[in-house]
C-alpha cells in the first residue's frame, strides 16, 4: 500500500501571526492521494483547506508559517527542502491550477511569453520555437481551438472557461505528477465547469497523474473523486473513498453536509450555527457547539485521528469520539 | 451616565486602542503638543523679538544654548517661540482644510454630471506646483497670517475632496449602503450614518499628511520673507538669515530651527503612517 | 491603428487646455488686490507718478479689450514684457526655462531609482526589520524640507568636505561659457566636445540635483512600497510562484502590475518638483525660470508671471500627455 502512495501529508500545523492572535490555520492535518487518484478536499469557506495546499507548496508568506509536519512527495519532505529544490519542485512535480484565471494569468506578457517563462525558470535556456510548439501542442491538448492565435494574444482576450484551461496548461506544460487545483470551478459559468472538470479528470487520473481538487462544492466531489478529505476549522475529520464515505459517513459534520445538499425524496437539513475562531479555540472539538451526537467528552478533549469502520473497504479515518455507527445509522434513516 | 458622557467615553476607549495598537501615532500625537505647549508656556532665557547685538554669532555654549545669530538673537529663544507661531498656524489651516473640504467630497460624491466635472477641474490643481500657488496666493493677498491660512486652505481642499469623494464612492459600490437605502434611509441619513464613519478614518489619514505639508510649505513661505513679520520668528525666516552663516561653517543658525521644523513634519507623518498601518492591518 | 487615434485626441487636447489655462490665469491676476505700479514706482511715489506708470502699462483699460488684446498676443508668440525689467518675457522664458528643467529631469531621476530601491526593498520583506528599517527612512528625509536639505547639503559637502563647488549658478565663477544648443548643459557641453565643462557642469548640478532627489525619493518611495506590496500580494504574484519561476522574476510580475500607478505618480511629483526646484534656485543662485517666477510673484510682475504659468501649465500637460501614451503603450489591456 505504501509504494504507490505519491502524496503524504503528516500533521501539518501553520499558523499565521495577526494582530488579534496566531491564528492556527492549519491544525494538525494529515492525509494522503495515491497515484491515479483524484482527492478531494472539502469543507466551509475558512476550513483552511486553501491553507493546507498552500502549505504543500511552500506557498505560505510571512505572516504565516508552517511549523510543524511532513509533506512526502513520492518518499521526500517538501518542507524540509531549501527555496531552491522547492521552486523546482513547483511546475515540475506540481501543478497548481488557480481559482480565478483572470487574476492568477499576468495581463501584460502575451500568453506564450508565459509559457516560456515556465520553461526556461525549470529547464533553461530554451529556444522560443521549442517553447512555442510545446505550448501549441499543451494548448490542443486542453481543448483550446486555435492555439497559434491564442498563444499571441493577451489573457483579457479570452473567455472564463479558455482562460482556465491555459492556466491548466500552464501547469501541464511540465509534466508534474501531481495536480493541485483551488476551486478550479468558482469563478466559471456552470456549463463551463462540467467540461473543466471533465478536462481535470481526463488529463490527470487517465494520464497517470494525481490530483488534489479543492472545494465546497460537495456535488463535484461525489461525482469526479476517488477520495474525500473533510475538513472543518482547520483539522481533518473524516478521510475515505468518496463511495463509502458518502454511503456511510463516519463523522457528525459529513452527515450534516450530506443532509443539507438536496436530494431527491429526502429531508433537507441543514446545519445550525457558525464555524468557531481560529484564535480562541474552544477546548475540545471545534464542531461540539453544532454536533447533535456530542457528548461530554466532546468538549473536554480534542478528539485525534482513527481509523474507522475497519472492516469496509479502503483506508478511513475520522476525528470523533462517537462511534461511526451511530453516525452512519442517522443517514441510514432518511434514506 | 448620560447619553453624550456615554458616547465620549466608547470615543475614549477607542482612541487608547488605536494608541495601543499603532504607537507611532501616540508618539507622534506627543511631540506636537509638547512642542505647541512649550511654545506657549515655557520660560525662555532670552527675549525672542530682541537682539543682543554684542554678542553676534556666537556657536552653542552655556550661555545661548543653540547659539546666536547674525543680528545677536538667542536661537533656543526663537526656535522656541517660533513654534507657537507655526504649529498652530498648520494646524488650524488643515483643520479647516479638513473641515470644509470632507462635506465638500461627500457632497461631491453623488451622483449627477456636475461632480465628475467639477473634480477633472480640480485635477488641474494637482500637477501645478503648490508651493508656488501658495506664495501667489499670500502676496497678492497680502502679506499677512490669515492669508497663510487661506492659502493653505485653497492647495488642501481640493485634495480632501477627491480623496473624500473617491472613498465615499467606493462604499456607496458596496453591499451595506445598498441595504440601509432598501430599508429606505434617505440619502441624508445614508451619509451620516453609514458613510460618515467609514470616511472618518481615511480623513484622519489625510490631515496628518496635509499638517505635515502645511508646516512645510509655511516654513517655505517664510523662508522667502512670504506672510512674516520680522522680527517676530518663524522657523523659515530663520532658516533664511543663516544662509549665508551656514556657507561660512556658522551652522547652528540654520540646524535648530531646521531640527524643529523637520521634527514638527516628521512627527505628523508619523501619526499619518500609524493611521495608514491600522488601515492596511484591519484588511 | 488605435493607438494613434487615441495620441491624437489627446494632442487635440492641448490647444484646448492651454486655452483654460491662459483665460485663468489672466482672469486670476487681474482680479487679485494689489497694484504693480504701486510696487514699481516705490515706497515714496507721487500719486500722478503712480498714474504715469498704469497708463504706461495699460492697466486702465478695460478688462474686456486687455483680455482680448493678450489673447492675441499670446497667439502670435509676444508675452509681453517684464514690468521691471521691460525685457520680452518669452525671451527670458527661452534662456531659463532649460536651467529649470534639467534640473527637474536629474532631480526625477534620482529620485526614482532611490524611491523605487527603497519601496520594493519594504515592500518585500514587509512587516519585517528592512521594511521598518526603510519607512523610517523614508519618513524621516519626507520630513526635511527641499531648502534644509540643500543647506545641510551645501554644509556638509561644501563647507566640510569640500566634495562640492560653492553654490553659485550652473557654472560657477569659472568663466567657461557654453554654447546654448538645448540650454541642457549637460547636452551642449558633449555636443561643443567641451570636457572640461561637461564636468563642471556635473558638479554644480551635483548639490541642487542630491538636495531635490532625496527629499522626493521619499515620497516616491512611500508610493512605490505601498503599491508593490499589493502587487505581491496578488494572486499573480502567487501563482507566478506556484509555476517555480525564481523570485526575481516574480518581483518583476509584481512590478509590472505596480508599473501603472507609479508612472503615474512620477508625474504628479514632477509638477511639485518644479515648485520646489524654484526654492532651490534661489539658495544656489540658479538662473532658471523657477527663481524667475518668485521674484516675479514677489514684485507683482504680472507678465512674468502669465508667462511663468503658461510655461508650467504647458510643460506638465506635456508630461502628462507622455504619460498617457506610455501607459498606453505599456499595458495591453488599455488598448480594448
Amino acid at each position: 500500500m505504501g509504494e504507490t502512495k505519491l502524496l503524504d501529508v503528516r500533521g501539518v500545523v501553520a499558523n499565521y501571526d495577526s494582530p488579534r492572535g496566531v491564528v492556527k490555520a492549519v491544525n494538525a492535518v494529515s492525509f494522503s492521494a495515491d497515484r491515479r487518484e483524484m482527492v478531494g478536499i472539502v469543507g466551509e469557506s475558512g476550513c483552511g483547506k486553501s491553507a493546507t495546499i498552500r502549505a504543500l507548496l511552500g506557498l505560505i508568506r510571512p505572516p504565516g508559517k508552517v511549523v510543524e509536519g511532513e509533506v512526502l512527495l513520492d518518499g521526500q519532505d517538501l518542507l524540509k527542502m531549501t527555496k531552491k529544490e522547492i521552486r523546482q519542485v513547483r511546475g515540475d512535480k506540481i501543478g497548481f491550477v488557480a481559482q480565478n484565471p483572470f487574476a492568477a494569468l499576468n495581463p501584460i506578457y502575451k500568453i506564450h511569453k508565459q509559457f516560456h517563462n515556465v520553461i526556461r525558470a525549470h529547464e533553461g535556456r530554451s529556444s522560443s520555437r521549442s517553447t512555442r510548439k510545446r505550448a501549441v501542442d499543451m494548448l490542443t491538448a486542453v481543448g483550446i481551438p486555435g492555439p497559434e492565435r491564442i498563444l499571441d494574444g493577451y489573457a483579457h482576450e479570452l473567455s472564463g472557461g479558455m482562460a482556465q484551461r491555459v492556466v491548466i496548461a500552464l501547469a501541464l506544460i511540465l509534466d508534474p505528477e501531481l495536480i493541485v487545483a483551488d476551486e478550479p470551478t468558482t469563478a466559471l459559468d456552470v456549463t463551463i465547469q462540467r467540461q473543466i472538470l471533465d478536462l481535470l479528470r481526463r488529463k490527470t487520473v487517465d494520464e497517470g497523474r494525481s490530483l488534489l481538487l479543492v472545494t465546497h462544492d460537495l456535488g463535484v466531489v461525489a461525482q469526479y473523486c476517488d477520495r474525500v478529505v473533510v475538513m472543518y476549522a482547520g483539522k481533518v475529520v473524516e478521510t475515505g473513498l468518496v463511495s463509502e464515505v458518502f454511503a456511510r459517513p463516519a463523522h457528525p459534520y459529513t452527515l450534516g453536509l450530506l443532509q443539507s445538499v438536496p436530494r431527491r425524496g429526502l429531508k433537507v437539513r441543514t446545519l445550525g450555527g457558525r464555524v468557531p475562531s481560529l484564535i480562541d479555540y474552544p477546548p475540545g472539538c471545534a464542531f461540539a457547539d453544532r454536533c447533535v451526537f456530542a457528548i461530554d467528552q466532546c468538549r473536554e478533549d480534542i478528539p485525534e485521528l482513527r481509523p474507522a469502520f475497519p472492516s469496509g473497504r479502503g483506508v478511513r479515518e475520522v476525528r470523533c469520539h462517537v462511534n461511526e455507527q451511530e453516525v452512519c445509522a442517522d443517514a441510514a434513516v432518511d434514506r | 451616565m448620560s447619553d453624550l458622557g456615554k458616547r465620549t467615553l466608547e470615543i475614549l476607549k477607542r482612541f487608547l486602542s488605536v494608541l495601543r495598537s499603532q504607537p507611532a501615532i501616540g508618539v507622534g500625537i506627543t511631540v506636537v503638543l509638547a512642542m505647541l505647549l512649550a511654545g506657549f508656556f515655557l520660560p525662555l532665557p532670552y527675549s525672542p523679538t530682541r537682539p543682543d547685538p554684542l554678542n553676534v554669532l556666537q556657536p552653542p555654549s552655556s550661555l545661548h544654548w543653540f547659539g546666536t545669530d547674525s543680528d545677536g538673537f538667542d536661537v533656543f529663544s526663537r526656535t522656541i517661540a517660533a513654534a507657537a507661531r507655526d504649529l498652530p498656524l498648520a494646524l488650524i489651516g488643515t483643520f479647516l482644510s479638513a473641515l470644509v473640504g470632507v462635506p465638500l467630497g461627500l457632497l461631491a460624491s453623488t451622483k449627477g454630471p456636475w461632480s465628475e466635472r467639477i473634480m477633472r477641474g480640480l485635477d488641474v490643481f494637482q500637477s501645478f506646483p503648490l508651493v508656488i500657488l501658495a506664495i501667489a496666493i499670500v502676496t497678492l493677498m497680502g502679506n499677512r497670517l490669515e492669508n497663510v491660512v487661506i492659502a493653505i486652505l485653497i492647495v488642501n481642499v481640493p485634495r480632501f475632496m477627491r480623496l473624500v469623494r473617491s472613498e465615499a464612492l467606493s462604499l456607496r459600490e458596496s453591499r451595506f449602503i445598498e441595504a440601509a437605502r432598501a430599508v429606505g434611509a434617505t440619502p441624508i441619513r445614508v451619509m451620516r450614518k453609514h458613510m460618515f464613519p467609514n470616511v472618518v478614518g481615511v480623513a484622519l489619514a489625510q490631515t496628518s499628511i496635509a499638517a505635515a505639508q502645511a508646516i512645510g510649505i509655511i516654513a517655505a513661505l517664510s523662508f522667502l520673507g512670504v506672510g512674516v513679520s520680522p522680527p517676530n520668528p518663524s522657523w523659515g525666516l530663520m532658516i533664511q538669515t543663516g544662509v549665508r552663516s551656514i556657507t561660512t561653517g556658522d551652522w547652528w543658525v540654520v540646524v535648530f530651527p531646521g531640527l524643529a521644523v523637520l521634527i514638527a513634519v516628521a512627527a505628523f507623518n508619523l501619526v499619518a503612517d500609524g493611521l495608514q498601518m491600522r488601515q492596511e492591518n484591519e484588511r | 491603428m488605435v493607438l494613434m487615434r487615441l495620441i491624437g485626441k489627446r494632442l487635440l487636447l492641448i490647444p484646448i487646455s492651454l486655452f483654460i489655462l491662459v483665460s485663468l490665469s489672466f482672469l486670476l491676476l487681474e482680479l487679485m488686490p494689489g497694484n504693480p505700479a504701486v510696487t514699481i514706482a516705490g515706497d515714496f511715489a507721487s500719486d500722478s507718478e503712480i498714474e504715469k506708470i498704469e497708463e504706461s502699462l495699460g492697466l486702465n483699460d478695460p478688462l474686456g479689450a486687455r483680455y482680448l488684446s493678450y489673447l492675441g498676443s499670446v497667439v502670435r508668440g509676444d508675452l509681453g514684457r517684464s514690468f521691471f525689467s521691460d525685457q520680452p518675457v518669452l525671451g527670458e522664458l527661452r534662456e531659463r526655462l532649460p536651467a529649470t528643467m534639467e534640473l527637474v529631469f536629474l532631480s526625477l531621476i534620482v529620485a526614482a531609482i532611490v524611491g523605487l530601491f527603497l519601496g520594493v526593498l519594504g515592500a518585500y520583506y514587509r512587516g519585517r526589520k528592512v521594511d521598518q528599517g526603510t519607512r523610517g527612512t523614508v519618513t524621516l528625509f519626507q520630513s526635511i524640507p527641499d531648502f534644509l536639505m540643500a543647506l545641510l547639503l551645501i554644509f556638509f559637502l561644501f563647507y566640510l568636505w569640500s566634495v562640492a563647488p560653492a553654490p553659485v549658478g550652473r557654472l560657477g565663477f569659472s568663466g567657461v561659457s557654453v554654447e546654448p544648443i538645448t540650454g541642457f548643459l549637460l547636452v551642449d557641453t558633449l555636443v561643443a566636445g567641451d570636457l572640461n565643462a561637461f564636468v563642471l557642469a556635473g558638479q554644480h548640478l551635483l548639490l541642487p540635483v542630491l538636495a531635490l532627489g532625496i527629499v522626493y525619493a521619499a515620497y516616491f518611495g512611500k508610493t512605490a512600497r505601498s503599491t508593490m506590496a499589493t502587487a505581491l500580494d496578488s494572486t499573480q504574484v502567487e501563482f507566478a510562484r506556484a509555476c517555480g519561476l525564481s523570485e526575481w522574476k516574480v518581483v518583476y510580475y509584481a512590478f509590472l502590475q505596480a508599473r501603472t500607478p507609479i508612472l503615474t505618480y512620477g508625474a504628479i511629483l514632477f509638477g511639485a518638483l518644479i515648485g520646489g526646484a524654484a526654492i532651490i534656485e534661489t539658495i544656489f543662485s540658479w538662473p532658471g525660470a523657477g527663481s524667475w517666477a518668485l521674484t516675479a510673484i514677489l514684485s507683482l510682475d504680472i507678465p512674468v508671471i502669465q508667462g511663468f504659468i503658461l510655461a508650467a501649465g504647458f510643460v506638465t500637460i506635456t508630461v502628462f500627455l507622455l504619460l498617457d501614451v506610455l501607459i498606453l503603450l505599456l499595458d495591453p489591456r488599455v488598448r480594448l
